[in-house]
Order: C-alpha cells, then sequence, then structure tokens
C-alpha cells in the first residue's frame, strides 16, 4: 500500500493548464498582455468572482447553487453606502455588510431546507427580493469616498493587488473549512448522496443552512472588495454576476451534481474567465458579443460532464452498462 | 384523514389562486377604493396580457417538469427585432411573422441544447439567457429603438384598440391565448404526453414516447409565445428595448405558479395561470396606485412568489404525512 | 420447438452474475409460473424479455424466428407485455390515459376523449373493475392502480403477457378477479408467464412452473406433478458451504426489546427481544416491511404505537443521528445509493461519523483519521491502494467492511445490518461472516436483515419471520432450516418458539 500525503489528483487540474495555454499564447501574441497592468487589472476582477465563488463552490458541492449573489452584493453595496452616509465609522459599515450577508444567505437557507423549495427558485425569487430591496433603499449611485477604503482597489503587495491577496486569504480558509472541518466533510457527503448522509447521522437540513449561511458570508466580502474596485454602490451593479461565478465553479471541474470540488480550480478558472473577458476587447470583440461568447461558455462548461460521460461511453463500449445508467439516472427535463 | 387532505389540496389547485386574487382585491379595494374601479380593472388585464401569454407557454414547461428562463431576454431580442424593422417602414404584419419565427428558432435552440447535451431546462435556459440577450444587444448596439408614430399605428392598435368598441384588444388576445393553450393541453395528445412526461419521465419513456421530441416542442411553445408577449410589449410603447426583458421571466413563472400548477410537474392549470397573471400585474397596479414605486413592487412579487412556493412546501410535508 | 424459447442467456451487473446460460421456454395457451428467491434471477430475465435490459449473450426466439429485443418498443412490437412490480402510471392522467397512453385515438390533431373512454370503459368491464375511466390514477389506491397496470399490459392484445408479482397490492376479491383475467387470457391462447412468491398462486393458476436459483435454471415441471415442499426445496435448496460457520457462543442479558410495533401500511404487532451477543436474523420475501420495522428502530422511521426499550429504558430516537448517540448502529442494504459517499476518499467514508471526536478546536487531524484507517485496515484486512483513493473504486466488498467500519468506529452496542453480503464475491463473504461472529463473541448484539437463508442459518442464533408486515415466526436454532424458513415466511405456518 502506498502512502500519499496529499490528496492531489492532477488529472482534475485541467483548467490549470488551460489558464497556462492561453496565457503563454496571449503574452506571445498580444501586445497588450506584455504589460503588468493588464494582469493586475485580471487578477483584481478574477479576486472579486472568486471570492464570491468561494462560498458557491460549497453550494455546488452540496448539489444546490444560489442565484441571488449578484442581488446580494447590489444589497449589501447600497446598505455599505448608506450607512456610510449616516455617518457610521466605516468599521461598522463593513461590519454591518457582513451581517447583512449573514442574515440574507440563513434566509435563503431556510427557505431550501426547512420549506423545501428547490434551490433555483428559491433563489431566483431572492434574486428579484434583493435587487427590489437595494433600488428601495437606494435609486442611484452613491461615491464612496473614504480614501482608505478606496485604496484597497488600488494597492499592491509584492506587485500583486491587495485585492487579490485578500480572496487568497478567504480561499485558503475556505479550503480548511472544505477538507478539514465537520461541516466540509457533512456538504461532500450531502453531495454524493442526502440519503447516505442522513443514515450516517448527519442532520441534512441544518448544514444546508450553515452551507447558504457561507455563501451569504463570501458574498458579503466580495460586495466589499466589488465595492471597493467600482469607487460607489449602485442597485444595478453586479447584475448577472451569479452566473459568471456558477461558470467559474463549473469551468474549474466542480460537476453541477455535487458530490467533489475544490476551491483552488474555482479560483483559477475565474482567473481564466477574467483572463478572457480582457481579451475579447483588444481582438475587436464588443461587450455585447462578450454576452453571448458568455452564454456558450456557460453551456460548454455544463455540457463537460456530457461529452466527458459520452466519450466514455464509446471507450468502454458497454452497452448493457450503458442502459442500466439510462434507466437510473437523472432525467434531462427535472430543475 | 388521508384522502381529505388529497382532496382539499386537490380543489386548491384548481381555484385556490381566484381566492387570492378577490382577498387582495378586497384589500386593495378597502385602502384606496379607487384600484378597484372598472378602468383600473381592464388597465391591469391588459397589462396582464404581456405576462400572461407568455405564462401560458410557460405553464407547458413547467408541467412537464423544466423551465424556460430565457423567456425575458426572448422579449427583449424580439421586441427590438419588431422595433428596429417597424422604424424602418417594413410591413408591420411581416415583421410581426418574422418575429415569431425568431422566436421558435430560440425554442428550437433550447430544445436541441436541452435533449442533445443533456442539460438540465434551467442551467440551459440560464445560459440562453444571457446569449439571447446579448444578440439583442448587439442587433440594437444597445440603444432602445423608438416606432414612428406614423409606422406603429398597426400594432399599436393590438393593445390600445377596442373590440367592438368595448373590450381592449389585449384582453381578447390573452381569453383567445389561453383558449388555445387550454384546448392543446386538454385535446391533444401533445398535451397529454407533457403531463406524461412531468409525471415520470423514465416511465414515458418506457412507454415508447419520444421525450426529446416532445421537449423542442414544448420549448418552441415558450419561445412562441414570448415572441407574442414581445408583439404585446412593443404594441403598448412603441419601443424596441434590448433591455426591457432582464430579469422578466420571473413574471411569467410566478404566474403559473401562483396558478397551481406544482413545480413538480405533470398537472397544469391553464386557466389559472391566467388568474395568476392578473393577480401579478394587479398586484404591481395596485402599489403603483398607492405610491409604491417599481422597486417595492418587484419586491412585492418576489414576496408573493416565495408565499406561493411555501405553500407548495407545506402541501409537500402534509402529503407526505398524510399517505 | 416451443412457442417462445430464451436460449443461453446470461447477464452481468457490474461484475456480478445475474443469470448464467439460462434457458426457458413458454408454450402458446399455457399459464406458466416462474420461482426462485429474492436474487434467483427472475425479475432480470423477464426486463430482458421486456426490453428494457439487454442481455450479455444468448438469444430469444418467438414463433419459429429468432427476434432483436432492444427496447421497449421493441419488445411490444414482438407481442410482448409486461406488468412491472413497479408501478409506472402518471398519477394525474386519467385511468382511461394511462392504459391507451401509447396509442391514443385521435382525429384531427385532437384526442377522442369519448373513444378513448369508450375503449377504457369496455376493457375495464371486460376485467369486472369498477373502475371509472376518467377517474385521475392519483385518486385511486394502490389495488386499483395495481389493476389499471394490468390494463394496461391487456389493452395492446399482447400474445405474451408477463406479471411480476401482480397480487402483491391486491385483496382477496382483486385476486380473484386477477385469477379470472388469467383464466380468460389462457382461453384465448396467449402465453401467461407469472412470477410470484405466493405458492398457493401457482398452485392455483399455473399449468408448469419453472425454477431459477442464483441465476440458474434448475428446471420446469408440470404443476400438477410437483408439490409445494419439493418445489421449495427445489428452490433454496443448495450445498452448505464449508465456510460457513457455525455460532457456539450463548447470548447474554436482554439489550434490546422491542413490543407491539405498529406503523399503518407497513408492519403490525412486532414484538421481540435482542440479547447481547446475540445474532439475530429476520427473513421475509420482498415487500414484507422487515426493512421498515428496522428502519423504525435506527430513527429513519417513527412507529405509530408501540415501545422499543433499550437496556429496560423506553427509546424513540428521531433520526439517526439520536440513535448513533444511543449506540446503535446501522448498514444499508443499497451501498451504493444510500450507503457510500462515493466520490469521497475510503478514509471520509470511514470517519464520517467520528468527524467530532477526532478534532481538535474543530478541525479535523489528519493524523487521526489516518491512525483510524490503519486500524480498521488492519482489524477488518481492506484491501485498497492508497488513503485518497476514492470509494467507488473499491470491489464491493471492501466498500461494505468500510460501511461496516464506519458503524463500529462510532462505538454501538446494537448493530443492524441489512443485506450484509449482496453482491459480494465469496472471499470477502467469508470474512464478513467471521468478523460478525467476532463481533457477537465480543458482545455486540446483531440484527442480520438478509434474503439468503443459508447466511441467516449458519451464523444466528435465532431467527424472525416477517410476513406481509406481521411477525410469523420466532425460531429458534434447532429448527433454523432453509424449508421451514420458508413456510413461515410465505404465511403457512408459524412458530414462536425462539422466544424462550
Amino acid at each position: 500500500m502506498k502512502k500519499k500525503r496529499f490528496n492531489i489528483d492532477f488529472r482534475e487540474l485541467g483548467i490549470l493548464y488551460a489558464l497556462i495555454i492561453l496565457l503563454v499564447v496571449l503574452y506571445a501574441t498580444n501586445n497588450t498582455f506584455r504589460s503588468m497592468m493588464i494582469y493586475r487589472n485580471i487578477l483584481r476582477t478574477a479576486a472579486i468572482y472568486a471570492t464570491c465563488g468561494i462560498g458557491m463552490t460549497f453550494a455546488i458541492i452540496s448539489g444546490d447553487f444560489d442565484l441571488s449573489v449578484g442581488s446580494q452584493m447590489a444589497l449589501g453595496s447600497v446598505v455599505f453606502t448608506t450607512l456610510l452616509t449616516w455617518g457610521v465609522p466605516m468599521i461598522v459599515a463593513i461590519l454591518g455588510v457582513l451581517v447583512l450577508g449573514m442574515i440574507m444567505g440563513t434566509f435563503n437557507g431556510i427557505l431550501i431546507a426547512k420549506m423545501r423549495i428547490p434551490a433555483f427558485i428559491a433563489t431566483l425569487g431572492m434574486l428579484m427580493a434583493y435587487r427590489a430591496l437595494a433600488q428601495m433603499i437606494n435609486g442611484s449611485p452613491v461615491t464612496v469616498t473614504n480614501k482608505t477604503f478606496l485604496s484597497l482597489s488600488t494597492s499592491k503587495f509584492l506587485e500583486v493587488p491587495i485585492l487579490f491577496w485578500i480572496m487568497v486569504v478567504m480561499a485558503i480558509l475556505g479550503t480548511v473549512v472544505l477538507r478539514k472541518t465537520k461541516i466540509g466533510r457533512n456538504t461532500l457527503a450531502i453531495g454524493n448522496s442526502k440519503e447516505a448522509a442522513r443514515i450516517a447521522g448527519i442532520n441534512v437540513g441544518n448544514t444546508q443552512i450553515a452551507i447558504y449561511f457561507i455563501v451569504g458570508l463570501l458574498t458579503a466580502v466580495a460586495t466589499l472588495l466589488g465595492t471597493a474596485r467600482n469607487g460607489a454602490s449602485n442597485y444595478n451593479n453586479f447584475s448577472g454576476y451569479e452566473f459568471t461565478v456558477i461558470s467559474a465553479v463549473v469551468l474549474g471541474g466542480t460537476a453541477l451534481a455535487g458530490g467533489k470540488g475544490s476551491i483552488f480550480t474555482t479560483v483559477v478558472a475565474s482567473i481564466f474567465l477574467s483572463t478572457l473577458n480582457s481579451a475579447l476587447p483588444t481582438y475587436g470583440v464588443n461587450a455585447y458579443v462578450q454576452k453571448v461568447i458568455e452564454g456558450c461558455v456557460l453551456i460548454f462548461a455544463f455540457s463537460i460532464n456530457t461529452i466527458r460521460s459520452t466519450l466514455s461511453d464509446i471507450m468502454l463500449k458497454r452497452r448493457s452498462n450503458r442502459e442500466l445508467r439510462e434507466r437510473l439516472k437523472g432525467t434531462s427535463m427535472q430543475a | 384523514m388521508g384522502i381529505n387532505v388529497k382532496k382539499f389540496w386537490h380543489i386548491w389547485d384548481k381555484i385556490g389562486v381566484l381566492f387570492i386574487l378577490v382577498v387582495v382585491a378586497i384589500v386593495f379595494g378597502i385602502i384606496d377604493s379607487r384600484i378597484i374601479e372598472v378602468p383600473q380593472l381592464l388597465d391591469a388585464i391588459s397589462r396582464a396580457s404581456i405576462t400572461g401569454v407568455a405564462a401560458a407557454g410557460m405553464t407547458f414547461a413547467i408541467c412537464a417538469g423544466g423551465f424556460d428562463l430565457s423567456v425575458g431576454s426572448i422579449l427583449s431580442l424580439i421586441a427590438c427585432i419588431l422595433a428596429m424593422n417597424m422604424a424602418e417602414g417594413m410591413n408591420p404584419w411581416l415583421v410581426m411573422f418574422i418575429g415569431i419565427v425568431v422566436g421558435c428558432i430560440c425554442g428550437i435552440i433550447n430544445g436541441l441544447i436541452i435533449t442533445k447535451l443533456k442539460i438540465q431546462t434551467f442551467v440551459a435556459t440560464l445560459a440562453t439567457q444571457m446569449a439571447f440577450a446579448g444578440v439583442a444587444l448587439v442587433y440594437t448596439k444597445a440603444v432602445a429603438k423608438n416606432i414612428p408614430l406614423k409606422y406603429g399605428a398597426t400594432i399599436r392598435y393590438l393593445y390600445s384598440g377596442k373590440l367592438l368598441g368595448i373590450i381592449p384588444m389585449p384582453a381578447v388576445i390573452l381569453v383567445v391565448i389561453f383558449a388555445i393553450s387550454y384546448w392543446v393541453y386538454k385535446q391533444t395528445p401533445f398535451g397529454v404526453k407533457v403531463r406524461a412526461i412531468g409525471s415520470n419521465e423514465t416511465a414515458a419513456r418506457a412507454t415508447g414516447i419520444k421525450v426529446d421530441r416532445i421537449t423542442i416542442l414544448v420549448f418552441i411553445v415558450t419561445g412562441v409565445t414570448a415572441a407574442l408577449s414581445a408583439i404585446l410589449q412593443v404594441a403598448k410603447l412603441s419601443v424596441g428595448d434590448p433591455n426591457v426583458g432582464t430579469g422578466w421571466e420571473i413574471n411569467p413563472i410566478t404566474a403559473v405558479i401562483l396558478g397551481g400548477t406544482p413545480l413538480s410537474g405533470g398537472k397544469g392549470n391553464i386557466w389559472g395561470t391566467l388568474i395568476g397573471a392578473i393577480l401579478v400585474e394587479f398586484v404591481k397596479m395596485g402599489l403603483n396606485i398607492l405610491g409604491v414605486g417599481e422597486a417595492g413592487q418587484k419586491l412585492a412579487i418576489a414576496i408573493v412568489l416565495i408565499f406561493a412556493l411555501t405553500i407548495s412546501g407545506i402541501k409537500l410535508i402534509t402529503q407526505r404525512e398524510a399517505s | 420447438m416451443a412457442y417462445i424459447e430464451l436460449r443461453n442467456i446470461t447477464k452481468s451487473f457490474y461484475g456480478v452474475k445475474a443469470l448464467s446460460d439460462v434457458s426457458l421456454s413458454f408454450e402458446k395457451g399455457e399459464v406458466h409460473a416462474v420461482v426462485g428467491e429474492n436474487g434467483a434471477g427472475k425479475s432480470t430475465i423477464m426486463k430482458i424479455l421486456g426490453g428494457i435490459y439487454f442481455a450479455d449473450s444468448g438469444e430469444i426466439w418467438i414463433d419459429g424466428k429468432k427476434r432483436n429485443i432492444n427496447s421497449v418498443q421493441d419488445a411490444i412490437n414482438n407481442g410482448i407485455s409486461v406488468v412491472y412490480q413497479e408501478l409506472n402510471l402518471m398519477p394525474y392522467l386519467t385511468v382511461a390515459e394511462n392504459i391507451f397512453l401509447y396509442n391514443l385515438p385521435v382525429s384531427r390533431l385532437m384526442v377522442e376523449k369519448n373513444k378513448l373512454n369508450q375503449q377504457a370503459a369496455q376493457l375495464l368491464k371486460e376485467m369486472e373493475l369498477d373502475i371509472k375511466p376518467n377517474e385521475l390514477v392519483s385518486m385511486l389506491n394502490v389495488s386499483q392502480q395495481q389493476m389499471v397496470e394490468v390494463a394496461k399490459a391487456l389493452s395492446r392484445n399482447s400474445d405474451i403477457i408477463i406479471m411480476d408479482e401482480p397480487t402483491a397490492a391486491l385483496n382477496n376479491k382483486e385476486v380473484e378477479t386477477l385469477y379470472r383475467i388469467i383464466r380468460k387470457l389462457k382461453s384465448q391462447g396467449k402465453t401467461v408467464i407469472y412470477i410470484s412468491h405466493r405458492l398457493k398462486e401457482i398452485f392455483d393458476l399455473s399449468d408448469r412452473v419453472s425454477i431459477l436459483r442464483d441465476g440458474n435454471y434448475i428446471g420446469t415441471y408440470n404443476t400438477k406433478d410437483i408439490d409445494q415442499k419439493t418445489l421449495v426445496e427445489k428452490m433454496v435448496g443448495r450445498e452448505i458451504s464449508s465456510f460457513y460457520t457455525t455460532s457456539n457462543h450463548e447470548p447474554g442479558e436482554v439489550v434490546l426489546e422491542v413490543k407491539n410495533l405498529c406503523k399503518e401500511g407497513y408492519y403490525k404487532d412486532i414484538s421481540f427481544k435482542l440479547r447481547k451477543g446475540e445474532l439475530l436474523g429476520i427473513a421475509g420475501l420482498m415487500g414484507c416491511h422487515r426493512e421498515e420495522i428496522v428502519k423504525s428502530i435506527y430513527g429513519l422511521m417513527q412507529p405509530d404505537s408501540g415501545e422499543i426499550l433499550l437496556h429496560g429504558k423506553p427509546i424513540s430516537p428521531k433520526s439517526p443521528s439520536e440513535a448513533l448517540k444511543l449506540h446503535i448502529g446501522y448498514v444499508t442494504e443499497d451501498r451504493k445509493n444510500s450507503g457510500i459517499f462515493g466520490l469521497m476518499t475510503v478514509r471520509e467514508n470511514l470517519t464520517i461519523s467520528v468527524l467530532k471526536s477526532l478534532s481538535k478546536f474543530g478541525i479535523i487531524s489528519g493524523k487521526a483519521e489516518q491512525k483510524l484507517l490503519d486500524e480498521y485496515t488492519k482489524r477488518m484486512n481492506m484491501k485498497y491502494s492508497n488513503a485518497f483513493q476514492r470509494i467507488n473504486s473499491l470491489s464491493g466488498g471492501n466498500q461494505q467492511k468500510f460501511l461496516l467500519a464506519r458503524a463500529l468506529a462510532r462505538g454501538c452496542e446494537v448493530l443492524i445490518m441489512l443485506e450484509p453480503t449482496r453482491g459480494i464475491d465469496v472471499g470477502a463473504k467469508a470474512e464478513i461472516y467471521a468478523m460478525l461472529e467476532e463481533l457477537a463473541k465480543q458482545g455486540l448484539a446483531i440484527i442480520v436483515v438478509s434474503s439468503e437463508l443459508p447466511e441467516i442459518i449458519s451464523i444466528c442464533h435465532r431467527t424472525l419471520t416477517i410476513f406481509q408486515g406481521t411477525l410469523t415466526g420466532d425460531i429458534p436454532k434447532e429448527k433454523m432450516e432453509e424449508a421451514f424458513i420458508m413456510q413461515c415466511a410465505t404465511g403457512n405456518t408459524t412458530c414462536f418458539e425462539g422466544r424462550n
């Protein structure tokens, strides 16, 4: 029996190889990619997606997800500037956003775990609700004037933007929670089989609420980072964010069906998507075509599973296994 | 005891939404009697036609066990196609026909992604939502297009015209679409097969039903009804705005869920969806009269949706305990 | 040549052979029963005829011609209709719609409702069923739904009708109706293949009976030429292999007592005692609800009435978490879906129930996990290549050992195991039996729910038998013998001598 110290499977790091190849190609062929500035911007953008993605990774590993994170960020951002406008000290405003995130997350979790509302429609409804709340609190953009806060967006440490370092810290914490705590193990277990988890003594409902709490908390951190970057809050901001974040998680290799996943790959995928977003304009692709491309990337990310299993079907040529799996596997219509 | 629970939910599924509409009307009436005056009610029904038509199509999707999240983007896209071409003076009926064809194509794209790439419906339509919205933005270069008065008369009639001088056109269109939908649902093999697939897809396959083909048809239905909604939308405002449909899909979905069509599929309440659509617009209009802004209206609809879902959840729990 | 011939059918699932070179033949105008224990292969071969499974090798011949049955549609086209045990009905469609779903009468784009209802009404009348064609299936009770399932098969006018446990949910009157229908089909020259555990029905209805055992074909007999005792012996008879050990220690004092446990729709008046160090077997046919009884002890279900006493004190665990705290352990029969966490590592699967004890300040200690893994690997002779291997790449036997280890790691006084060696190779089976023996010797009280009678007979001190939710037997070691246990499990006799 071989002794393995760490659990790293190099076959699961496809996105890392893809990113490296992309960067090499861009560096070689694209002038813009020879200056340090674009890389810093890529990391700044990726940092925000990735921070939110850390929480989303937990949700997707457990077999669910959260469509309301973009709206949570808009609401958090608006609350933040509102608190500051009221003269509340910066520290309190920051704490306020974090607490709000925890509340939103817990509320989502209760809808899904206790009210048995399917994750996607519960969070779809909250997507509307949170954004509407944001608009009600303040219908117009508010700029942030606090220099220290804004400097988060511009400062660097060892030539790497602070935003990115903050994300890295969150990612490390997130990975520790996922791999080394009971809640992390329970998340993985639920994603594999809710029934097996129940039999093993796990309280599935409470774990789900905790997972959405984590999503809410990390989304709140992402809100702060995002607001620092934008320099302002607006109820319209972060629209469609959830799709990019979910894309990043799935593109990284975490299957939508749950049961396994990695925060590291989510981070790498965030950088990948951010790089792609920065590269496209340099080829004259306008912002709206980019949206179409984003949609296609999402489709590609989600069909990776199908592509993989079709390939393995062809390779194995086990007809009997396939039709048994057909009979037993989930169906295409069910959400 | 078990049978009573079953019967209660059976009745609630059928007319619960009508009950809620009446209650809401009474509450609004008490707060401000202006809201329930006839002109306002007719106006609510006219507005409801836009959500309602798409909701009729969405009922089939949910009944089959899936969702179409891209209808908002299809709405934007078709609205833009209508506006851009009518503003150039093209024959409005031709443009509307093209719009419906495009809606059909969007539906086929959705259906193919779902059946051939084997991606779940809501994930696939989440992606096409982005893609179609992007196409709308590219097509109009992100600027809303106005239809000049001289070209817009025909289409405007569809919203502001009155049949026989009294009945608003949108209400007529709404009732016609729902009547057709009901007929398809109840009387055609397609309707039966949609319900079969929603009940138990594996068993449906085992009976020899061509699930993939029916799935694509379902999404063609949602695409085409979204296109019809777009026609009404443009008829109302004479503007093709690429952002008009952003986040709009929640309206038809809420209408369907309020109407009593269960999320789990297998059963659909077409007329319930109609009442649901009217309820959604009625709430928005009532709040508007009371001075609540657009954001507050959206929040109210979200609350109504969550409330409706909670009732579904309670239903699930009590049904499980009773059996 | 016979009308229908299945020649040399072999079928495996994930490496485990379900059918080995089975050849069966059926004639026109006969009612032919197929019997065998759970897992003998009866359902599998019927699903192959029905087009749901595809045989690994072998041929199907009908009416002198070789047939390719690759899908349900193929089976239907070849005149085969199957009434499955699991109902394939759409709850929100009407009875008529369900029956004629594959072939709705259509004219001018519309379903001809009247014609549909008429056709259904006709069929239901012929079957002498009091069910309205336009009633929603969800409003019917289970036995009516089962009859609709039968109507579905009949609606196709197929020549070959296969029924898999059709009377499972029926009351006496409906069973009579079914008998009538089957006899009529026979008189019409159709072939009825009838799978059932209910020996009475087999002797009432069938002309011939074929026996399967462990995926092998044993023989076919004219029903009037064979008696019940012989039939049962042929169903279960097999050499008792030498590796089955026999327990030779005496159980201690009572640890768990169940008194008059009832749950409507599942089980009634269940009472028994479990002693320290005792291995108690629970035998019964598929669908007798013995799983629900043990699930109620483990907190996965709550009984309606009755008592469960642990060390004399009443307990009512509301969840597995509570049961675990009471030192009750549980290993499922469905490793794949409700046992292992397939994509997680072997180490993670082992420690999932004991994480608290392995953590310091909330952080799980990798060292402690590894230590636990090493301990159990040695103790149970687990075979895997490294601690981070995904558990679904392990053999069934090793997976089962991990599930057992998971329950033991938590520390239990009472262990419930369902189908402990299902789908496991011979070597691992022996190891698991030895382990259970050892654990019992150390004082663990174990309940073994199993469909493999030799297994129960060789390792258990006592056996309970459940028939349709009631306790029909509490059999002591001396009387534990396959045919006798089967008699109790099929409701033909009772025995409560194990209670002393």
